[in-house]
Order: structure tokens, then sequence, then C-alpha cells
């Protein structure tokens, strides 16, 4: 994903490479080895972004991404060329995520808490833009938070997300226009 | 602090373009952009470019590893369409032997032929929502739980609407006896299409749980209707409508239930 200056400072995101994706999915459906690399070089770093920008350690989004992939692996049958590839992915992302923060849920309600020292995320040493992006996803209640770092992170559109969040067009676009509205606030506050 | 500007028309404007995702701006977007700080804000932390993480020492490798210790060639699904169609042949022609086996009662009855016909149609919009539930990144067209529970006021008011009115003594007995066979008909019938569903692709959510609930409570109702020689209003509709309620929970509780066990595995 590359960020171009259109204009005078307005950005835009340009995802050149996202036509080619279909094409890949159904060279990896035939057994093309070079196609499943070359998607792992495009989607890798968007799916370490998605996993964690929902506020998990290094490792936890690092064990998220294996099994994440493992589980597109299992499911790649599922992929019907020339759909878009991305909801298709981050559709399995989300599930992966939605499994694991179940898990731990209920592993965090019954061990008992022995008030050690919390693990410093390593994102939290990549600088104040990563501790930003946590704090104002922070801001928003879960439902939104998907759909924003869906939207801020592939660059994805309404449909798209609906499509990978199993919802519908109008329930998305609820959710991202409250929080648009509420990450204006924010942001605007911040600056004040 | 200085006072902070209100939402305005154009604002919109903006959340349109957000909207949209990948693209270049609109010459009123970036006109508006450049006059109103608070969407100037929004606009570019959301298309700000995040950093890129990279994964831990040997991550990909490991993936990778595995990925290609079982890469061979597989067949993509069908349609959505092929799929919901081959989930209501399955279910409409398990739903005609089980009527067969119990045997038929009512087919000369307008009422039942009506209701048959409504509980075809939703048939038919439970088994795209279960289509679009196992393949991954299918766009809803409705709600899953609105469409089940739409369904199932349906059929309570159109029993109401469509049979006569008569006070049984028995009421109670009779009512219960259905609601047994029913539910022995619906729990089955739901998690055998469950599992000729589960091909590939199967997110255990309470959706996919709320959808075979319903779909199993519909195929309880079904024969039901055909075999149950109680044609009358309030049977139908609170009995034979419990079924689709009760099986609507049952799958929605199951669907957790699986989950919670999925977790406690792990």
């Amino acid at each position: 994903m590359s960020l171009l200056a259109a204009g005078e400072g307005i950005p835009h995101r340009e995802r050149s490479w996202e036509k080619d994706l279909p094409c890949l999915m159904a060279r990896y459906q035939a057994g093309e080895a070079e196609a499943i690399d070359e998607l792992m070089r495009l989607l890798s770093p968007m799916m370490l972004q998605y996993f964690r920008a929902h506020g998990g350690n290094a490792h936890d989004a690092d064990d998220l991404f294996q099994e994440c992939w493992l589980r597109i692996h299992k499911s790649r049958a599922a992929y019907r060329p020339p759909e878009p590839v991305l909801p298709w992915i981050f559709a399995i992302a989300r599930y992966t995520g939605l499994d694991e923060f179940r898990r731990l849920r209920r592993r965090e309600a019954r061990e008992i808490s022995y008030a050690e020292p919390p693990e410093v995320s390593a994102t939290q040493h990549e600088g104040d833009e990563a501790v930003e992006l946590e704090q104002l996803l922070a801001s928003l209640p879960e439902g939104q938070r998907e759909v924003i770092v869906m939207l801020k992170i592939s660059g994805m559109s309404l449909e798209e997300v609906a499509r990978a969040t199993a919802s519908t067009v109008g329930s998305i676009k609820q959710k991202a226009h409250r929080a648009y509205e509420r990450l204006r606030v924010v942001l605007q506050k911040e600056r004040a | 602090m200085s006072e902070i500007p209100q939402y305005a028309m154009e604002c919109e404007t903006i959340d349109q373009e957000l909207d949209r995702g990948s693209h270049v701006p609109s010459a009123a977007a970036v006109e508006h952009i450049r006059t109103c700080t608070r969407c100037r804000g929004l606009y570019h932390w959301m298309l700000g470019a995040p950093q890129v993480p990279a994964a831990g020492a040997g991550v990909n490798r490991r993936v990778r590893s595995r990925i290609m210790g079982s890469l061979q060639a597989v067949h993509p699904r069908a349609s959505s369409f092929a799929q919901a169609l081959r989930f209501f042949i399955v279910f409409t022609a398990a739903a005609m032997m089980a009527t067969f086996m119990i045997g038929f009662s009512n087919f000369d009855n307008a009422g039942a032929m009506a209701m048959g016909c409504l509980l075809a149609v939703g048939t038919a919009v439970l088994s795209f929502s279960l289509a679009w539930l196992t393949s991954p990144a299918s766009l809803h067209r409705y709600s899953v739980y609105s469409a089940a529970w739409v369904i199932a006021i349906l059929f309570v008011v159109a029993a109401a609407c469509l049979f006569p009115w008569h006070a049984t003594p028995d009421f109670l007995s009779q009512g219960r006896e259905c609601l047994g066979a029913g539910m022995m008909m619906a729990l089955p019938a739901g998690a055998l299409l469950g599992l000729f569903a589960a091909r590939g692709y199967l997110p255990v959510t309470g959706a996919l749980g709320t959808v075979l609930g319903a779909l199993g409570g519909l195929f309880g109702a079904s024969v039901l209707q055909f075999t149950c020689r109680r044609q009358e209003a309030a049977h139908i509709s609170g009995w034979h409508g419990a079924v689709i309620v009760v099986s609507i929970v049952t799958g929605a509780l199951a669907a957790r239930l699986f989950q919670r066990f999925r977790s406690d595995r792990r």
C-alpha cells in the first residue's frame, strides 16, 4: 500500500497490486508454491497490523498471524475467483482473532492474578504513532473499533468491510459514521 | 481550550470519501479538508500510513513450511446461490421423506398448503443465510437474526389468520405432544444440516447457531404442518410456532456452548 500526496498534501491510498490478488489466489488453489510466497509477501504486513491494532502484544499477534495463515490454507477452497481477496482474508483473520479473544477472556476469568507487572508490548516501543493509534482506537466501542481498524489498515470500502464482518452494509455504515464523529472530537481535543 | 467546531453538512462528504476506501479524493473533498480542521484531522489520521510491523523471527518460515507441506490443488467451492439451492433441496427432500414416513393428513387443507408455501419461502431465505455464513466474505443482504425471528413471527401470525379458532379441552397435553415431536425432528435436522454445510469453512458463531436452529425449527414445523391432525389456530400458532422459537434459542445456545468448549480445549 503506498501513500501518495494528492494535490496539496491531501493523502490517498493506492493499492495497484490488489488487482493481482484474485489471480494469485487462483494459482494458490491450483497448488503453485510461488503464488503463496507472493500472497504472503503482499498480505502479511497488513495482517500483522490488524492483529497488533487490537491491543495484543507482539508475541500474541505473531501467534494469531500464524494461526490465521493456517486457517486460510485450510479454507482456500472456499475462495471463489475473481471475488475480492482482501475481505476474504480479513473475514478469516477476524474469526481467528475472535476465537483467541474468547479463549483469553475465559482464561483470564479463571486464573488467579498474581499481580505481576504487565508485559510491555513490543508495539509500545515502536514510537508515538503506535501509541496514538491504540489510544484513539481505545476510545471507540468494540464494534466501531473493528470497522475503523479494517478501514484504516486495509483501505477496504464499506461493502468490503461488511463482507469481511458477515454484516450488512447499512450496519457497517452506521458504525463507521458514529466512529468518524467520535474520532473527529477526540482528534480535535488532542490538537487543541 | 479552543472551541470545537460542530459537524457541518459538508463533513458528510468526508464520511462518504472514507466509506469508499482506497481512491483519489474528489475535488469537493479536497476543498472541504482545506477549510475544516475537524475533517482534516480525521482524514489524515485515517489515511496516514500505519507502521508496518515485521513478524517475529522464524514465524514466516514456520508458516511457509507448514503450508508447503500440504500444498495441493483444490477446487473452488460453488457460488452462494448454488449452495443455498443445495441446502434448500436437501431440506425439502428430507422434510418430504419424514412426512411420508409419518403419514400425510392435511394434503387437501388450503390453510396447510398456504403454510407450506410460507415455510418454503422461509427455508429459502434461511438457506441463503446459511450459504453466506459458510462462505467467507459473502455479502449478507439481510441480517441472519432478523430473518430468523421475522420468519418465526410470520409463522405465528399466519397460523392465527389462516386457521379456525376452536376451544379444545386438551390444548396443553396435545400441544406438549406436538412440541416434543417437533423438537425431536428439529434438533437432528439442524445438526445434520450443519454437518452438511461444514465443508472447508464453518465459523461457529451465534449467527450460525441461530440459522441452523431456525432451519431445524422450520423442518419440525413443516413436518408437523402436514402430519398433525389438529389444524386449529391456537394449536398451530402456539405449539408449532414454539418448535421454531425453541429451536432458534437452542441453536444459538448450542453455538455458544461449542465456542466455550473449543476455547477450553485450546
